[in-house]
């Protein structure tokens, strides 16, 4: 994985001086709250409903063991013993002291991370597939760019004080597992005629009150022009974006209002004009991260590993984690292992200093020391001989580690809702924790197969809910909760927004109605279908007739 | 806070006009962009120094005709949150080759004037709670910069770390090539 040279630890160390700077200015009254609110946002601090909150940046999800526990040792000195990872494969801390902070800042930069720009109108952090690198389909590792766009938009002096956020995901896999289309910017990697590597590039897509699909404005850029091509992007947005709406402000209502082709023209206008001269520069910056993604010294391994198969074949429990949680390598008898953070009635992505702490062991003893955060708020260990996957569960399962759901229907996405979030409407953890309880029979989950629940706790969608499969909105009206249900929603190639399925439903009442959908749904497929192959083959009507007909 | 430039006070020759009143007698007149297409022609002849003030709501571009008349392009920031006055003055000082000041001026946070200065912006005028050391303080609080292209030409400069690579690896290359050797470079 990448490590910081000396450039980039004097960066971030200069950062958390600033940082400490501003905090003190804003103790002393020169800053005003609202004129230190985009600078503590801009490092990853927010006030929540009880505390503030840190969000600290894991690039594009990639951890190493010593970058974990420092994690584990965060959450134990300054926190309340855990941590919640995110949907845009982050660690969020919900109980750091504003004094704290600066110190949090400097132990993460010890272990050469930080919390810029996780929040705030700028650009995000850079998200990509959690199985970047080692997934068997994928063209090429997107990580090195995803680096390079990392730092690229490191404290950018023109685009720091954008309209509204602005989020960008890369994927080099034809099989998306990035979200790209729900994003800002979403890239994809392919190969020309000649086989040269070049990325679609993906505007306007974006979840929130406006769910919106992205659409293509340039079908392959040659991988070197990439950084003047957003640069294009970003100030075509920059320039003319809305600002005097702050719910129509992000750049999919800039597409949408311009239309694709008028957006298109002014992108590349823009990029006519603008000076080329970076791309050289940019190209061997490309090359020197890549050198740091050369994969690790995989060992030659059986075809076939006796050890394994024997194992799947004696231990079910086993067999049943290895069908749902572990996925093809590239590489012949290595396996990536996922870790779900659901278990039964748990909190979706929540992970306590002691799970930390025994991933970051498994990650060094079984995965070359390296983990991965997915934005589905899972872990994973990328590269695992199969020889070594037994142990490993048996590992994970000593720490609550071994749910073996991932895909499945108490895989539930989920923001911190009510419980923690200023913006919540409604609650959502407790409709996660409710939902995992129903669905808690394993085989029960496997006969159902892939299925996505997400949960928002309001209009703003961090809980994904437009892209799950089925989609459950928490909202508020006259001091109640109720919770809306959309059905259809997807987020990798065939990416689709999810279509309300009717009247909303009180908290207690959402177990049943999902119980129902997929009660529905198990009735009518047909041989091999899962969830949105019949969802797609017969729309939303029975399950409309199903939910409300008793009503 | 009187006009700041690289981290200094310094006196402001500037006298704006009104909207529609008469354009001061003497001295280096200020100007809006609606008065710019008829009167720059006349003031320039007047042997005057012109500035214009460009409303963030429009193209840099729109100046373009203008540039070589121009001795000042005063840029606003109505609130500190509004980042459109940056793309503006990136746009003039590298696409437009606007060599004369770039002034911003308005809501401006002491934090933002680094950034602004890397986007082309020289001269500010900030509210007067602020004070000098600490605009001093915020505007080089950072010595790096990852952007090709956001380096100030004068005052308190970043580097490019891109290029600091670039030029390190480079010299290191050179270092071990034969060449070097053979004429007694040395490897310091």
């Amino acid at each position: 994985m990448y490590r910081y040279d000396e450039f980039d630890h004097r960066f971030v160390k200069e950062r958390v001086s600033q940082f400490r700077d501003q905090v003190e200015r804003r103790l002393s009254g020169a800053l005003t709250e609202e004129e230190f609110k985009p600078f503590r946002l801009m490092n990853g601090l927010y006030l929540q409903l009880h505390a503030y909150m840190l969000r600290v940046a894991v690039p594009y999800g990639t951890l190493s063991a010593d970058q974990m526990r420092r994690l584990a040792r965060i959450a134990e000195v300054y926190d309340k013993g855990y941590g919640h990872f995110t949907t845009r494969q982050n660690i969020q801390f919900n109980w750091p002291a504003l004094k704290d902070v600066p110190d949090i800042l400097d132990e993460l930069a010890e272990v050469e991370m930080h919390a810029i720009q996780t929040s705030g109108n700028c650009i995000r952090n850079v998200t990509t597939d959690a199985w970047a690198g080692v997934a068997a389909d994928e063209i090429a590792d997107p990580r090195p760019v995803a680096e390079l766009i990392r730092q690229w938009s490191s404290l950018h002096p023109e685009f720091s004080f954008l309209p509204r956020k602005f989020k960008i995901a890369v994927t080099g896999a034809p099989h998306d597992r990035a979200a790209t289309k729900a994003h800002d910017i979403g890239l994809r990697l392919h190969l020309n005629d000649e086989g040269e590597p070049g990325w679609e590039v993906m505007v306007g897509g974006g979840l929130g009150r406006t769910p919106m699909i992205a659409v293509t404005v340039r079908d392959w850029l040659p991988e070197r022009e990439l950084l003047r091509y957003l640069e294009a992007i970003m100030r075509v947005y920059n320039l003319a974006g809305r600002r005097d709406n702050k719910y129509k402000a992000r750049v999919k209502i800039l597409v949408h209002e311009l239309g694709a082709e008028e957006f298109r023209a002014r992108v590349e206008e823009e990029y006519a004009r603008l000076d080329k001269s970076p791309i050289e520069v940019e190209a061997a910056e490309l090359e020197r991260i890549a050198a740091y993604f050369a994969p690790p010294a995989y060992e030659s391994q059986p075809k076939v590993v006796a050890s394994f198969e024997e194992a799947r074949l004696k231990d079910p429990a086993f067999a049943q984690w290895v069908r749902s949680n572990v996925a093809e390598h590239k590489v012949e008898g290595y396996a990536i292992a996922n870790i779900s953070l659901k278990p039964e009635g748990g909190i979706p992505g929540d992970a306590t200093a002691d799970q930390m702490r025994a991933v970051a062991d498994l990650a060094e003893t079984y995965s070359f020391g390296e983990i991965r955060v997915s934005h589905r708020q899972n872990l994973v260990l990328p590269d695992v001989r199969k020889a070594d996957l037994h142990a490993l569960w048996q590992a994970l399962a000593e720490h609550g580690l071994a749910a073996a759901n991932l895909d499945l229907a108490t895989d539930i996405v989920s923001c911190p809702g009510l419980d923690y979030c200023a913006l919540a409407t409604a609650r959502s953890i407790p409709v996660a924790q409710a939902l995992s309880r129903r669905f808690a029979d394993l085989r029960q989950q496997h006969d159902i197969g892939p299925l996505r629940i997400n949960i928002s706790g309001c209009i703003n969608a961090c809980g994904h809910h437009h892209i799950g499969n089925i989609g459950i909105l928490g909202l508020e009206k006259k001091g109640v909760e109720f919770y809306q249900i959309t059905l259809g929603g997807r987020g990798d190639d065939d990416a689709a927004v999810g279509s309300l399925v009717g009247p909303g439903f009180s908290g207690e009442e959402v177990p049943d109605a999902v119980e129902t959908i997929v009660g529905t749904y198990l009735a009518e497929r047909a041989d091999g279908e899962t969830f949105l192959d019949t969802y797609s083959r017969l729309g939303a009507a029975p399950f409309k007739e199903a939910l409300y007909a008793a009503r | 806070m009187p006009l700041v430039k690289d981290g200094a006070i310094i006196a402001d020759s500037w006298i704006e006009a009104d909207a529609d009143g008469p354009v001061p007698e003497t001295g280096d007149v200020l100007v809006s962009f609606d008065r710019l297409e008829h009167e720059a022609d006349d003031l320039v002849r007047q042997g005057r120094r012109v500035g214009v003030v460009l409303p963030n709501t429009l193209e840099a571009a729109a100046l373009a005709p203008y540039l070589d008349r121009l001795d000042l392009i005063v840029l606003e920031l109505p609130k500190f949150s509004d980042g459109r006055a940056f793309s503006q003055a990136h746009q003039l000082s590298r696409q437009l080759g606007f060599k004369a000041e770039i002034r911003a001026r308005g809501h401006i946070v002491p934090d933002q004037v680094a950034f602004l200065r890397q986007c082309g912006v020289e001269t500010f005028a900030l509210d007067d709670r602020f004070e000098l050391d600490e605009v001093i303080a915020a505007a080089t609080s950072m010595s790096l910069t990852y952007q090709s292209g956001y380096v100030p030409g004068h005052g308190y400069a970043p580097a490019e770390v891109f290029g600091a690579r670039a030029s390190r690896l480079a010299a290191a290359t050179a270092d071990r090539s034969p060449s070097t050797c053979a004429s007694g470079g040395s490897n310091t």
